[in-house]
């Protein structure tokens, strides 16, 4: 690998270790400066409670006939998640690099490749909004103190001098199913918990953190964003709404949204399941089929397509509520389709394991888009 | 309690080491313990009424549940991981002066 990240193109860097925070904030304002004509820097409004900004980039050709839908990826909401940042400013690196420099991309050793014109073709028909680092406290304390601290670092909630009972899990923080002990039947299993000491605690209420709201500024920001990817690592798979219950495609009115529900959801092979449309559950499940297929074709590395909902339920995570949305505010121009992409069974990764998960994940991603974009939701 | 947040150098105070397991054994089980610890797993295999998930526990936790009839397979130490993982942060910022990072798939012009 030492080969591949020698440095070709002069003023850029071989990612040989992971970035800290600093890096990754700083390599988002860079790439945004040395692409002036294909990048953005989008500061996000809220700094978190540490202080640390947080930048997102948006990627892609200039638009002479108006909008373009948005293909928005963020990374590194659990702190302990590392390499997810490294995933997507080697995303940023690749698309902008290969645009401006007509070159085609290669991934793995198979030399699994994408033309500079369908790259084009790509940047030409839709805009990528990345945001590499969602929960910068986190993964400081993670990469300085604890390798495993998954939180964000707010001490509102802290008991004592209990430093378990700081911060809350920021994919535990969006507006979906979050009153989760009133939606969900009592006694599931439900990967959310109202206990500050816990590493799934949700927070006082949707949204109660800087870096979840910035994530919805971001996507009112950007109203025509039609996909939408959350990474993460720890099982290895392509995940997709919804995570609260089993799916049926029939009775509308049996959703997340719907009081008369209460206490009926998060139970295997009962009455009660999470209505979805159709179109949207072909849609969903082809594109991460795209994004899966990718991958084998990269490394022969399997990542399975599954429903949120796999054995045990969860609530209030950031790939449900963004396809949520347009069901919520009753809005079918707000819709989303969304996914969680977990690219490593672990949480404790080893840096020289994610040169070719990062190759893996971007070639996927790259696929998603190029399909995703052919046919706009 | 299922207290995964741990420091760089484990338990000290008890010696107690951070596990990633794999846990097996009937669904109703399994259910009963992620009921009351709502910790996140990692990969899932469903066989009928039989389950198998990989979760982060602490040594006592893992004890408890082959007390309590599951199956547990360590599969690695998760403090020795996030230790060594820890001494793979880049130090000072490699993107002073307006260096960028170096894409992984820019290898030839096609």
């Amino acid at each position: 690998m030492a080969a591949v990240l020698q440095d070709r193109f002069g003023g850029s860097v071989p990612l040989d270790d992971y970035c800290n925070t600093d890096e990754v904030r700083m390599a988002c304002v860079n790439l945004a400066l040395r692409y002036p004509a294909l990048a953005e820097r989008i500061d996000l409004p809220e700094a978190t409670y540490e202080g640390n900004p947080m930048q997102a980039l948006r990627i892609g050709a200039p638009a002479p006939q108006g909008i373009k839908p948005v293909f928005m990826a963020i990374g590194a909401l659990h702190g302990n998640e590392w390499g997810s940042s490294e995933i997507l400013l080697n995303l940023a690196a690749d698309l902008l690099g290969s645009y401006s420099e007509r070159k085609g991309l290669t991934y793995g050793n198979a030399g699994f490749q994408y033309s500079d014109t369908e790259v084009g073709d790509l940047l030409n028909e839709i805009d990528f909004v990345l945001l590499p680092l969602a929960n910068p406290d986190g993964r400081r304390h993670a990469q300085d103190h604890v390798y495993n601290w998954r939180k964000n670092r707010n001490p509102a909630d802290r008991i004592g001098a209990d430093e378990d009972t700081v911060g809350v899990d920021l994919n535990r923080n969006f507006a979906f199913l979050f009153e989760f002990t009133t939606a969900m039947a009592p006694g599931t299993s439900t990967s959310i918990s109202d206990q500050p000491v816990q590493s799934t605690y949700r927070g006082q209420r949707a949204f109660s953190e800087p870096e979840t709201r910035n994530i919805q500024w971001l996507l009112a920001r950007f109203p025509q964003t039609r996909w939408f990817a959350d990474l993460h690592c720890g099982s290895q798979a392509i995940i997709h709404p919804w995570s609260d219950d089993e799916i049926q495609h029939t009775h509308v009115t049996m959703d997340f949204r719907a009081q008369a529900h209460d206490g009926q959801r998060g139970l295997p092979g009962d009455a009660y399941r999470e209505y979805v449309e159709l179109g949207d559950w072909n849609a969903m499940q082809a594109l991460a089929k795209v994004f899966a297929d990718t991958v084998k074709a990269v490394s022969d590395t399997d990542y399975p397509v599954k429903q949120g909902f796999e054995f045990t339920p969860s609530c209030a995570s950031s790939h449900d509520w963004v396809y949520a949305r347009h069901r919520i505010a009753q809005d079918p121009a707000l819709k989303t389709l969304a996914f969680a992409i977990e690219w490593h069974a672990g949480t404790e990764v080893f840096w020289h394991e994610m040169p070719k998960i990062i190759e893996d994940v971007c070639a996927g991603l790259i696929a998603m888009a190029r399909a995703a974009a052919l046919s706009p939701p | 309690m299922l207290r995964c947040q741990r420091g760089a150098e484990g338990d000290m105070a008890t010696g107690e080491r951070l596990l990633r397991v794999r846990i097996s054994g009937a669904a109703d089980a399994v259910r009963r313990f992620l009921a009351q610890h709502p910790a996140e797993f990692g990969r899932v295999s469903v066989h009928g009424d039989q389950v198998e998930i990989d979760l982060t526990v602490d040594e006592p936790v893992a004890a408890s549940l082959r007390d309590g009839g599951l199956r547990v397979v360590e599969l690695y130490n998760a403090d020795q991981r996030g230790r060594k993982a820890m001494q793979t942060v880049g130090r000072g910022n490699r993107f002073e002066g307006g260096r960028i990072p170096q894409g992984l798939g820019l290898r030839r012009r096609t």
